[in-house]
């Protein structure tokens, strides 16, 4: 576990020296993230200064779902920048270059990059924070709390996804749904889902995990939904590593659907 | 004579078109993004229209309307990348050689893609939102109305493109001047929500921006009929007119420039 | 000596689905998928010993890359067994990581856009090593394969020479006890080929490292390996010493000649590969007839317009040594 984190340590300072090269691009990167992310604002603000309300969210509700999502996402994808990139990865044979190091190979392929982008994310949702009503010393204890659950909600469930094309060989149309999906149901009020979509929402499109629980918790602390979300974090966690693992073993059969130079 | 030299542009398009048409499977990829788009946002727009109309929408009226700007702006040929290439490589040379404009090789090209994706958005979109509503506020005119301008709007869109993919004359990087372009699209565009929600100010400085005659001005014809096609395709039109030209005549000089410097 | 790997009737078959193209055959393919067996290794068995550098070849789809997977711990074998260094590859995985180096030609270890002592560090993070012995080490190692002069530069402003060079140093830093090399003189001019021939050469002598050695360059063979062993369609099909191989084909040279007149020479050891009007291939067989010898002929009987000189290429080699030729 320590090694993990040293390890993670070294690949964060190396992506971004090594990002940091091309410094324009860098810049570019992370300060587009941004500019991304203010934009996708717009869309609430020109709707709420129209309707005021929408089944209970307004406009600061808006922003607090907007900072906890973009700090999730961001977390996921700094710290585990190659998890929309496991597909290529296991299809290409850069795996094997992983199993012959002595690092499990899941967490070392996850770490060794990290995403620009994400970069931007992160600052952008911090900033964010502060123009809610929510602010405050507590609550931003609270948000890094349950970003962190809700960053590896997201890892892990699409570890699962990723992890399938060891099974189906190139899952990529099928592994990016998920991220598009989680995020497109998260950045939106939770109160307008009910019934069956709202019980998809806690399974196999965790947004309520993602977004929804994170919000509630910072609005009205409630142990038992940190607790839940906590639990929701782990299994997921815990489902993508046993997905993968088994997967593996597959792999390592090399009774892969998949062709193999 | 003309129509002789017009023929090869309308060579270029059928070809890309049945090639495009071949690939239908990366289109399962965009039907499912759009799909999935229609389904969360049907869920916003219902709630937002549980009281009543709102500037003359209606929940289904906006459900459509979503769905014919989105048809636009997926379908839409992306090749400012391919164009810098072309231009840093010194590639375009080749082109400049030959007995055709360029910028109207590349918007047969680009119109032959567009085509083929934005038919293909229409009827998944259509199918999709009848099946789910059982409405559909379209009739048979409005729908060819809303054809012609939505070619328009793509034409529009194209010459912006041309002016980013062109931008590589004087500049190392385009991928800021498309992602800026795209944010303009997204907003007073009117891509997810109708100019006509905009607060006064904000409305009257996109009627005078092209933009919303690129995915507004389409998706309104869609659903209002020949009143609203009346109003603003001569706007089109002229936004066609002034930025074809400008851009235009801009890439001549540009060309210049290579010319004199060897490329 | 010691043996620090030993194969013993390795074999491994995949299963791959047969399809054919089309629409429709896409479909039966989904609902009644049609399996067939490839065996890529057949009963294999060999072993190494310690401190040598052994030559593992064969043509492209021979088995190789599945066999170095199975001996690295990356498949587990349909059966047969494999040790190396005392474990099990596929069941301590990790264990011989730490004991074993590899250098895959094609694959760099190597962060593109940062100095090779990045790469280093990294390294010795990955393979936890002790701050002192590594420091240690990395002076060594730059030393020996004089890496001074560009350890701060990015390794994409490195020649390919270079490149290699700390491939191979980057490998070593956690002093592993087998290497296992595949194609590391791809691409090399012949000076940079001898150089990194010499630096492996002399790693094997004073270090004790053994070598497992992945090749098509005959001169990587020839230079390097005492010992070597052919593997086609999953089969071992010759396990010799590079003297014995040396000995019995690569003594054999093409000539292609382009002929004054029309002639056709006939000499012991001399086969007529090809032969088109003026146009001649010839194999020679220089145990039996020297060049100088089938050359003489010719002049004597003809004058020669244009001649290329080669040796049997490795492919020709190996599938003669297949047919048994």
């Amino acid at each position: 576990m320590k090694k993990l984190l040293k390890l993670i340590w070294r690949y964060f300072k190396f992506n971004l020296s090594a990002q940091m090269e091309y410094r324009a691009n860098f810049l570019i990167q992370t300060v587009g993230m941004i500019i991304n992310d203010v934009f996708l604002l717009f869309f609430w603000w020109i709707l709420f200064g129209k309707v005021g309300v929408i089944n209970d969210y307004g406009m600061d509700d808006m922003l607090l779902v907007y900072a906890v999502v973009t700090i999730s996402f961001g977390i996921s994808q700094v710290f585990f920048g190659n998890l929309f990139n496991m597909t290529q990865i296991i299809i290409n044979g850069e795996l094997d270059s992983y199993l012959l190091l002595p690092q499990e190979p899941l967490s070392h392929l996850l770490v060794s990059r990290i995403s620009l982008g994400a970069l931007g994310d992160l600052v952008f949702g911090l900033a964010l924070f502060f123009f809610t009503s929510y602010a405050s010393v507590f609550n931003f204890f609270l948000l890094i709390i349950v970003s962190i659950l809700a960053s590896f909600v997201f890892t892990g469930f699409n570890i699962i996804f990723q992890s399938l094309t060891f099974y189906i060989g190139n899952a990529t149309s099928l592994a990016s749904v998920i991220p598009d999906s989680i995020l497109t149901f998260s950045l939106n009020p939770h109160t307008l889902f009910t019934g069956v979509v709202r019980i998809i929402l806690f399974t196999i499109i965790p947004s309520m995990y993602f977004s929804f629980m994170p919000v509630s918790i910072i609005k009205h602390f409630d142990g038992l939904s940190m607790l839940y979300l906590a639990g929701a974090a782990v299994l997921f966690m815990v489902v993508g590593v046993v997905v993968f693992k088994s997967g593996l073993k597959k792999y390592e059969s090399g009774n892969l659907i998949v062709k193999r130079m | 004579m003309a129509m002789k030299s017009l023929k090869k542009y309308l060579t270029i398009f059928q070809i890309t078109f049945v090639n495009d048409l071949m690939y239908t499977r990366n289109f399962i990829g965009q039907f499912m993004f759009f799909g999935l788009f229609l389904f969360v946002y049907s869920f916003l727009w219902r709630a937002v229209f549980k009281d009543g109309q709102i500037e003359g929408f209606s929940f289904v009226k906006m459900m459509w309307y979503f769905m014919f700007t989105e048809s636009i702006m997926l379908a839409k040929f992306v090749f400012h990348r391919e164009m810098a290439q072309d231009i840093k490589t010194g590639d375009i040379a080749y082109h400049l050689n030959k007995p055709y404009s360029y910028m109207l090789f590349m918007y047969a090209k680009y119109m032959s893609s567009s085509l083929v994706r934005m038919f293909m958005n229409l009827l998944f979109g259509s199918v999709i939102l009848f099946v789910t509503l059982h409405e559909a506020p379209i009739t048979p005119v409005n729908l060819i109305l809303g054809v012609f301008s939505s070619i328009t709007g793509l034409t529009i869109n194209f010459t912006f493109y041309f002016l980013i993919g062109m931008s590589a004359f004087w500049f190392e990087e385009n991928t800021a001047f498309h992602f800026i372009y795209s944010k303009f699209l997204f907003t007073v565009g009117g891509l997810f929500i109708p100019i006509q929600f905009f607060p006064d100010w904000l409305k009257q400085l996109s009627d005078k921006l092209p933009f919303m005659y690129i995915l507004n001005a389409p998706a309104k014809v869609y659903i209002e009929g020949v009143d609203e096609f009346i109003r603003v395709f001569p706007l089109q039109l002229l936004h066609v007119c002034i930025w074809g030209g400008l851009i235009g005549m801009l890439f001549i000089v540009g060309t210049k420039k290579l010319a004199i410097n060897g490329g | 000596m010691e043996k620090v790997v030993e194969v013993s009737d390795l074999a491994k078959s995949f299963k791959t689905k047969v399809k054919k193209a089309g629409l429709k055959e896409s479909f039966k393919s989904l609902i009644h998928p049609v399996y067939k067996d490839v065996k890529a290794v057949q009963d294999i068995s060999f072993s190494v010993e310690k401190g040598e550098i052994l030559a593992f070849i064969g043509p492209n789809g021979a088995g190789k890359s599945t066999t170095i997977k199975m001996m690295t711990g990356i498949l587990y074998p349909s059966h047969g067994t494999v040790n190396v260094l005392g474990l099990i590859p596929w069941k301590s995985r990790k264990k011989l990581s730490y004991k074993i180096g590899s250098v895959f030609g094609q694959k760099s270890q190597m962060w593109f856009h940062l100095p090779p002592e990045d790469s280093f560090h990294l390294m010795a993070d990955i393979y936890e090593l002790d701050r002192i012995d590594y420091r240690n080490k990395l002076t060594e190692l730059v030393r020996r394969f004089q890496l001074e002069s560009f350890m701060h530069q990015p390794v994409r402003k490195l020649s390919l020479g270079q490149r290699i060079r700390c491939e191979i140093a980057v490998s070593l830093i956690h002093s592993p006890e087998i290497l296992f090399l595949d194609e590391p003189t791809i691409g090399l001019d012949v000076v940079v080929k001898n150089q990194i021939r010499d630096l492996i050469k002399d790693l094997n002598q004073r270090n004790q490292l053994t070598v497992f050695l992945t090749s098509h360059d005959v001169g990587d063979v020839e230079k390097l390996c005492r010992r070597v062993i052919v593997i086609d369609h999953g089969k071992l099909i010759l396990h010799s010493t590079v003297n014995e191989l040396k000995h019995a084909y690569l003594q054999t040279k093409i000539l292609s000649l382009k002929l004054e007149d029309v002639y056709t020479p006939k000499i012991q050891g001399v086969t007529i590969l090809k032969q088109k009007g003026t146009g001649l291939k010839l194999e020679v067989d220089t145990t039996q007839c020297s060049l100088q010898q089938i050359i003489d002929d010719i002049i004597k009987n003809t004058s020669i317009v244009d001649m290329m000189i080669s040796e049997t290429p490795m492919e020709e080699i190996i599938e003669t040594i297949y047919n048994g030729s």
